[in-house]
């Protein structure tokens, strides 16, 4: 199987009308990106009151986007996340869910070890290193296709992670601040290090190598229209608030 | 307008917000950090809840959700907190 990849990124509402349009379409892709600025992306079922702190998103000028697939909200740091998505008809992946999750999380848990670190499986969705959260990954099925998308963070501003993300009935509170600290974490933290993002890509090509064979590639140009016109949605205060 | 949040069992959100006319559901939002396979099923159960009695949500959501494969989340969770947020006054 040969997989398509695509390094398009841009702002919030570009890159989920991205991800959604590889889930209309059929072909196999593998793509990597940032979100330009940083963003905020709540869970499909979520309501943004109850898992934003909306007035410090509005401070510091961080949109909040509405994903297609659900689960919980995550801060995409410009400077210190990588999001993946992987696409494709249902038989290139396990049928159960649970095991389809496993089996993708595979290409974040190589990105780990590929910086010499020790990563742990856990729950459904999650990946940790020393028991803190290090990457989130949330799944969509429509039409025979199958859409996975995911964070690695490699350099997330952990303190902003905070504030912006509401745990519900938690107050925003120093002890707030100092529970995310505790249960989320980033490769470079961990490591003690400084890391580029060019560094963690590189470690996530050859890691989600195990899916088989890549190609760079583009949208082609019925994946644009829609690219086109899935912005709008995901510009609309009418999807971003439906909830 | 009624609202409920509970931890769930798997450890994510459930919140649900409804309002209540003459006995009956008028306004529903099933909300949360879970997932569900397909999405489209919670956005239907929204929809066939509305003019439900607290006596019909066990129903309805046991056959909208027969099929829909739940992470993060119980069938027993949603109906028991919408039965009684129906059934409160």
């Amino acid at each position: 199987m040969r997989w398509r990849l695509l390094r398009l990124e841009g702002d919030a509402a570009f890159n989920m009308a991205v991800d959604e349009a590889l889930l209309r379409s059929r072909v196999p892709t593998v793509r990597f990106y940032r979100f330009r600025p940083s963003a905020v992306t709540i869970g499909y079922f979520q309501r943004v009151e109850s898992s934003v702190n909306l007035k410090e998103a509005e401070r510091l000028g961080v949109p909040v986007v509405r994903r297609i697939t659900g689960g919980g909200a995550v801060y995409h740091d410009e400077r210190g996340e990588l999001t993946y998505s992987v696409a494709g008809p249902l038989d290139l992946f396990p049928k159960d869910v649970r095991e389809s999750f496993r089996y993708l999380c595979e290409g974040v848990m190589g990105v780990v070890r590929r910086f010499g670190l020790e990563p742990q499986f856990a729950g459904v969705n999650d990946v940790l290193i020393g028991g803190r959260k290090v990457s989130g990954s949330a799944q969509t099925r429509e039409g025979g296709v199958l859409l996975q998308h995911g964070t690695i963070m490699y350099a997330t501003d952990l303190v902003t992670l905070a504030r912006l993300i509401s745990p519900p009935r938690e107050k925003l509170s120093d002890k707030g601040v100092r529970s995310v600290l505790e249960r989320v974490t980033t490769i470079g933290r961990e490591l003690g290090r400084e890391i580029g993002y060019e560094e963690v890509l590189e470690a996530a090509l050859d890691s989600f190598s195990f899916l088989g064979e890549m190609g760079e590639g583009d949208l082609t140009e019925e994946e644009w229209k829609h690219v086109e016109e899935l912005e709008e949605k995901y510009r609309s205060r009418r999807w971003n608030f439906r909830r | 307008m009624m609202r409920k949040v509970v931890r769930s069992r798997t450890g994510k959100t459930l919140e649900v917000v409804l309002e209540v006319e003459g006995g009956k559901i008028s306004r529903l939002t099933i909300s949360g950090d879970f997932m569900a396979f397909p999405s489209r099923a919670i956005d239907e159960l929204e929809r066939a809840l509305v003019g439900k009695k607290a006596g019909e949500v066990e129903g309805v959501v046991k056959k909208i959700l027969k099929n829909v494969e739940l992470i993060g989340v119980e069938v027993d969770e949603i109906i028991e907190t919408i039965r009684e947020l129906a059934s409160s006054r």
